[in-house]
């Protein structure tokens, strides 16, 4: 056997200003493999092209021997390349294929013989199943009396077990010349190659371990085991607290989500508000989708959306219209147009074209998120996108369109995009969406200078936070606010209009907001993870059930109570419980509920009442801790602070506010002063 | 040979028959069947089958390029298998 040595070194190649190959060297020998990986568009291709002398470069040296080879192909004895689509004519048979490929007798008949070749041999090339094209390919390209073979993305398209197939061919032909293969499938070529090279920056760089593909990059980081075992947990929430926080999912003045901008796309829309809609409990969730919010408030104008490109992909993907993906069908279909083109042509050609785009900025997207080495669920999401387009379904597509006429492969190619890359399209698409989604939720953040809350990874209950605000008052004051397992019932009190209400409200966003893994309105929040929430601030008698506002509220905090025992660590916000009695039963029912509700452990509770002489008696038990609104009375008017304090308030301005309305003089007929 | 021919069935798979539609199309108006056949063989019909043969085919320049064959090499043989029948055609008739 001769050994022969294969040198290629000195190789720019640049497009346009774009330099793609500026430092390779690369060297192999007869009876070594060179496994090649890189990213779409890194030049994998043109540096196999280029070697082979099919294409050209700015400047190249290849040797073979020591020898200065210009176009190596041409030698018929030195470089052999398999390309990535198929090479061989169509309309010959497989036994033609092989007489025409292979001068020697002995290699046509060893190839003849070929297991996987045989029952083949009568078929035309046009007949065959992507696999064997594929294997048949591998095997003329390697049974050529060369002395290297290129071989470009050899196991791209092809099942399992042709794949262990064409790896078997490959060490059996190492053994009589040097070979380098190029592919994405990493695992089967660094388990064929002796070196492994990653194609990145325009150079190679030695790759000895999965991991390293990891640090440059090519590979998404590797999932953690509680990243693997990550499940959507539901967060409780129900209709009374969905009502009292405006949790609706409508874009109405009281609703929260209106607060948020809104998504450029429609879809992108609808995706935000599925968010809104689902709180989760699963931290793993929570902090990928705050880092991914986080990643494109850093990285403004990342996503360039064309709204009516997207609708208008949907529009076509959904469009019933008949599919046929022959090229009679196509040459009919475009003559039948060419004058006056129909509604449905008009759908195909102009879906098409926007599908070609998407996929373009889809794939550019992708490698900027990559290059900007974001958390992993983004990574991933990014590695997600390449690997969809680069199935066989949409890269044939984007392989052929442009490049084949369209009057001829009009009817395939749409085929190939509503049938076959269909659910690839689809996932696509939806990935814009969420990043649409959270675009919107980042410049929201940005605009009200909302902060994003950390969790805790304590299992005890706990909430920190400081600057805590309503997020639709414009001049809120914010409160600092700590609650945990060891204090875990606060008895809050205020005047009227003291901003009690309000404050248990902005508590509750914020709690809610946490557990969408959206930033909160506050300056800064620590807490644990919460398996729901429960408020009753604005409960109403329910006349179609026959019940009174009391009953209603006695109701309700069965309902709570019930919660509480399935241990669950809960937020329960109640305020002013009991008002629909009288102050004596209100009293004694607000004490004895609160004192049992203090001694249940994992939950917090934040109770709100004007029933200060309760304080007394609730001060007896170390868990509870006393907040209220500061409001000072100076020349008789009322100064409202809205700031947070410890202690009960002694305030009672109740009357003072009625005496000010003047309703007496009003009804007494006397002038009211303004 | 065997797989320039193939190159030249190939580009004649579009050429001859274009060329013949011309010469029908001349000879019916008139016009001299051979000249009219020979002269877009080896021009217009040539070019016309070349351009889509690198339309359509393009990936199958490597079947011939890792036979050794250059894509000059392809081109000038089908324009000198075209112009020798074309020569023998006339030196005969």
């Amino acid at each position: 056997m001769t050994h022969h040595i294969l040198e290629v070194d000195s190789l720019i190649k640049s497009f346009g200003h774009k330099h793609l190959l500026t430092d390779i060297y690369l060297k192999c020998t007869t009876g070594e493999v060179i496994g090649i990986l890189g990213r779409n568009g890194t030049g994998k291709s043109t540096l196999l092209q280029i070697i082979f002398g099919s294409t050209d470069a700015e400047s190249k040296s290849i040797r073979i021997n020591g020898k200065f080879l210009e176009k190596a192909f041409s030698d018929g004895d030195k470089i052999a390349y398999l390309p990535q689509g198929n090479f061989l004519p169509n309309g010959l048979s497989v036994s033609s294929v092989i007489r025409t490929f292979l001068v020697e007798e002995d290699r046509r008949n060893s190839v003849s013989v070929n297991a996987r070749i045989k029952p083949i041999l009568n078929k035309k090339i046009s007949a065959l199943s992507g696999g064997e094209k594929r294997y048949l390919q591998v095997l003329l390209i390697l049974n050529l009396p060369t002395a290297f073979a290129l071989l470009d993305e050899p196991f791209s398209q092809v099942e399992p077990l042709y794949r262990t197939d064409i790896k078997a061919l490959i060490d059996l032909h190492k053994q009589e010349k040097g070979i380098i293969i190029t592919d994405h499938d990493y695992l089967n070529l660094m388990d064929v190659s002796d070196k492994t090279f990653l194609l990145t920056g325009g150079a190679l760089k030695p790759i000895l371990e999965t991991k390293q593909l990891i640090e440059y990059n090519y590979l998404p980081p590797e999932k953690s085991e509680k990243e693997a075992e990550a499940d959507d947990e539901h967060f409780l929430i129900d209709k009374q607290t969905s009502k009292d926080l405006g949790l609706a999912i409508n874009y109405d003045e009281e609703s929260l989500l209106s607060l948020f901008e809104k998504p450029e796309s429609k879809g992108g829309k609808a995706y935000l508000e599925k968010l809104f809609g689902n709180p989760t409990k699963s931290k793993i969730l929570l902090q990928n989708r705050q880092e991914s919010i986080k990643f494109f408030q850093q990285n403004d104008g990342l996503l360039r959306l064309d709204r009516k490109q997207l609708d208008f992909i949907t529009v076509y993907l959904e469009s019933g219209i008949a599919m046929n993906s022959s090229q009679y069908s196509s040459l009919s279909i475009y003559l039948k147009n060419k004058y006056r083109t129909s509604n449905n042509f008009y759908i195909q050609e102009t879906g098409m074209q926007h599908v070609f785009e998407f996929l373009k900025e889809a794939l550019q997207l992708a490698t900027k998120i990559q290059d900007l080495n974001p958390n992993w669920y983004l990574s991933n999401l990014a590695y997600q996108i390449q690997e969809q387009i680069k199935s066989s379904n949409l890269r044939d597509f984007m392989d052929s369109y442009g490049q084949k006429p369209l009057y001829l492969h009009f009817s395939e190619f749409d085929f190939m995009l509503r049938n076959k890359g269909k659910e690839q399209l689809i996932w696509l698409l939806e990935r814009f969406y969420e990043f649409d989604a959270y675009i919107a939720v980042a410049q929201t953040s940005k605009k009200l200078k909302f902060a994003f809350p950390e969790f805790e990874d304590t299992q005890s209950s706990v909430i920190e936070i400081e600057g805590l605000l309503h997020p639709k008052l414009v001049k809120a004051v914010g409160n600092d606010f700590t609650i945990s397992a060891k204090e875990n019932m606060c008895f809050l009190t205020g005047a009227n209009m003291s901003g009690k209400s309000t404050f248990l409200k902005a508590f509750g966003l914020a709690i809610y907001l946490a557990h969408l893994g959206f930033p909160v309105p506050a300056f800064k929040m620590k807490t644990s993870i919460f398996d729901g929430i429960f408020t009753t601030i604005n409960l109403a008698d329910n006349i179609n059930h026959g019940l009174s506002h009391f009953y209603s509220e006695v109701k309700r905090v069965k309902e709570v109570a019930s919660e509480i025992k399935n241990d669950k660590n809960l937020v329960v916000i109640f305020d002013e419980l009991f008002r629909g009695t009288n102050v004596k039963d209100a009293s004694a029912a607000s004490s004895m509920i609160i004192s049992a509700m203090a001694q249940q452990p994992g939950s917090v509770y934040i109770i709100s009442s004007h029933i200060m002489e309760i304080a007394q008696e609730l001060e007896k038990q170390k868990n509870i801790f006393f907040k209220c609104f500061d409001v000072r009375v100076v020349n008789d008017e009322a100064i409202y602070t809205y700031k947070l304090v410890d202690g009960v308030s002694k305030d009672s301005l109740g009357l003072h506010i009625v005496i000010k309305e003047q309703i007496v003089e009003l009804l007494k007929g006397n002038n009211l002063t303004s | 040979m065997r797989s320039l021919f193939l190159y030249y069935k190939q580009i004649s798979s579009f050429n001859i028959p274009f060329s013949l539609l011309v010469a029908f199309l001349a000879y019916i108006n008139g016009g001299s069947f051979d000249v009219f056949f020979f002269l877009p063989l080896l021009t217009i019909g040539y070019l016309l089958a070349l351009y889509l043969f690198e339309v359509r085919y393009a990936h199958q320049y490597f079947f011939y390029f890792n036979l050794g064959h250059e894509k000059l090499k392809l081109i000038g043989f089908t324009f000198g298998v075209n112009a020798a029948i074309a020569l023998t055609y006339f030196l005969i008739f």
